[in-house]
């Protein structure tokens, strides 16, 4: 793949019908991985099984059959449900925020970052659902006409909850799809049979005509300036249903900013943990160069150094509000039962990142994959310190109760991780992951492909 | 209707084919690129896409949906639990109106893309060719049955490498 012969290929010297021949041949040559592949989906589908035989436990048995008891009844599942939210952010931030900015490294990436956000809210909407005592009423939270004259209570938080996850899906699903159909025309051309009829149904018969990429360019910026506010409502929402209670460890402005930066953070940590393996298995190392994951990293360290700040904060808002309800959660969570957690939370999110502020270090691709994993299991851990910590040490010490996730809860997470992953290897398989469009597009401008992608544009 | 398909390697020769023809007043031009590029849509279709009024239009609507479902519902089941609270609360009220502008506006754009870039050439149907979508370009020149000979002519001289009279 990196043969002198192959990259001369890319050559801006050549004409572009030979460049961009090479761009399909190397980006639909992804579609084909071995048996690995079909050995990693089986135990994807495994696990899913796993997770929901272990849910229809919890339903024929209540859910006593988790460790949730008063007062913590947000336990494993809430936080899960804000960890898998969290992911989507980065996801929404790489495909628009970043391409408002107009830095044009983001490309490489962008596709894989767009579909990790849409399976993360299919497996974050699983959990409220899942947290549900009969979940089989959920959709009470949805505001209908019905014979009792009932409606929900808008003031609620957990309503502002659905309507924004259910605006977040539609909107990651349609951005996503939008940017599909150019490559799915592609599929379309290079594809016969079957494969071509169905082809061409999804890519809506795009002919690439001027007039097409004119309205395709336009709703394309309007999607990203539409989503970009979104994915801040998002998790500002998520924040406030803790918030916007006043459990000690939960009811603070500052919620709404530092949920948002610590879930751009973990979902940065989530593309790279999905990246670095996906670009070596499919031979896309020519294309998400280390420069790309190196400036992944720097937005890393960036909102590393935010999320920081913010519990240094928090505790400086517990001993400044003299509030001693407040003050105890903050001692109890430093030195207390959580401490264990508290400080992996402090070592995976605010000491490991730091790393990156050695240029080599954010070019080391074995360090980067295993601050990123580390980056997974702090965030998981700070929304369980904050979420369930908080809850268990409320304001009567007579009631405080320690909480831990029972098997179900722990199988019901790994379900969903499997969910998760077996939606991505999905998606590897069957549907371009780098955007074709786009690379030709900076190619046009008269620059191969791994210059224009990497060289321009830090974060 | 009858016209000629021009296939181009360069993109360079398309942008001149273009300018020139449109100077010529050949007829109606449409281009294909592998790729958007800003420098074709500028000499085939100049001016802004409509799409942007449908987004405004599902934003705004979106908006009062989002007021007016939550202003009229509590109005309908008024729950005095509102902890000395007016019973229409206007800020919570307004992200869910905030969260309705985005899911309409986004609904509006997507609209707007279907109806423009999708629909209108399904109606209106143009020939192609599958190296469009490699690295082909092409360019299309709508004209009468009696011109094609001349047109044909017109692309080659501008550096067509192959062209199609329909």
């Amino acid at each position: 793949m990196s043969s002198p012969d192959a990259s001369h290929e890319l050559s801006p010297r050549l004409p572009t019908t030979t460049r961009f021949g090479r761009v399909n041949r190397d980006i639909l040559g992804t579609l084909h991985p071995g048996r690995l592949y079909f050995a990693a989906l089986a135990l994807c589908l495994l696990g899913i099984g796993w997770g929901v035989w272990s849910w229809t436990q919890q339903v024929n048995s209540g859910l006593a059959v988790t460790g949730l008891h008063n007062p913590v009844m947000w336990g494993a599942y809430i936080t899960t449900f804000v960890f898998w939210v969290g992911i989507a952010h980065s996801g929404t931030l790489i495909s628009a925020i970043l391409f408002l900015f107009r830095a044009r490294w983001r490309a490489a990436i962008s596709r894989a970052a767009e579909a990790m956000t849409v399976f993360a809210v299919m497996t974050a909407g699983l959990f409220p659902i899942i947290h549900l005592g009969r979940p089989w009423l959920f959709y009470w939270l949805i505001p209908y006409p019905n014979q009792r004259g009932l409606w929900v209570n808008f003031r609620s938080p957990l309503l502002w909850d659905m309507f924004a996850i259910g605006t977040y899906f539609t909107v990651s699903v349609l951005f996503f799809y939008l940017g599909l159909v150019p490559d799915l025309a592609v599929l379309r051309d290079n594809s016969t049979g079957w494969k071509r009829r169905i082809f061409s149904v999804v890519s809506l018969g795009w002919s690439g005509s001027t007039r097409e990429w004119k309205h395709f360019n336009s709703s394309y910026l309007f999607m990203a300036a539409l989503a970009t506010p979104l994915v801040i409502s998002v998790h500002s929402v998520v924040s406030w249903d803790f918030a916007v209670a006043i459990v000690p460890g939960w009811h603070s402005t500052l919620f709404a900013p530092y949920f948002v930066a610590g879930a751009i953070f973990s979902g940065l940590g989530m593309v790279l943990t999905l990246i670095i393996p996906a670009r070596k298995i499919l031979h896309l190392e020519e294309y998400i160069t280390s420069s790309h994951l190196e400036n992944v990293a720097k937005l890393i360290l960036f909102t590393s150094l935010i999320v920081t700040y913010s519990y240094l904060i928090e505790f400086f808002f517990a001993w400044y509000s003299e509030n001693p309800y407040e003050q105890t959660v903050f001692m109890s969570r430093a030195v207390g039962d959580y401490a264990p957690l508290f400080w992996l939370m402090v070592v995976c999110n605010c000491l490991a990142p730091m790393l990156f502020f050695i240029p080599s270090a954010r070019r080391n691709i074995a360090l980067l994959f295993v601050i990123s994993l580390l980056i997974n299991v702090g965030m998981w851990t700070e929304r369980f310190v904050i979420i369930a910590g908080s809850l268990a040490r409320q304001f009567d010490v007579t009631t405080w109760r320690d909480y831990g996730p029972s098997w179900v809860e722990w199988s019901i997470l790994l379900g969903s991780l499997c969910w998760f992953l077996f939606w991505f290897l999905l998606f590897i398989r069957h549907l371009p992951a780098i955007p074709i469009a786009e690379v030709k597009e900076a190619m046009l401008h008269g620059s191969p492909a791994r210059n224009s992608l990497t060289a321009e544009g830090q974060p | 209707m009858s016209g000629v398909l021009g296939i181009f390697e360069q993109r360079e020769d398309l942008l001149k084919a273009v300018k020139e023809a449109r100077t010529e007043n050949l007829g109606p031009l449409e281009a294909f690129s592998p790729a958007p590029d800003e420098d074709l849509i500028e000499a085939v279709s100049p001016g802004k896409s409509p799409v942007r009024w449908l987004t405004l239009l599902g934003g705004v609507t979106g908006g009062i949906c989002g007021m007016a479902l939550t202003i009229w519902t509590t109005a309908q089941w008024p729950l005095l639990i509102t902890g000395g609270k007016p019973l229409i609360s206007i800020p919570p009220f307004l992200i869910i109106a905030f969260e309705l502008t985005i899911l309409f506006g986004a609904l509006g754009t997507v609209s707007g893309f279907l109806y423009w870039s999708i629909w209108a050439r399904h109606r209106r149907p143009l020939p192609y060719d599958t190296r469009f979508s490699q690295g082909h370009f092409g360019l299309w020149i709508e004209c009468p049955s009696v011109d094609t000979e001349q047109v044909a002519k017109f692309l080659k001289e501008r550096g067509a490498t192959e062209w199609e009279i329909r």
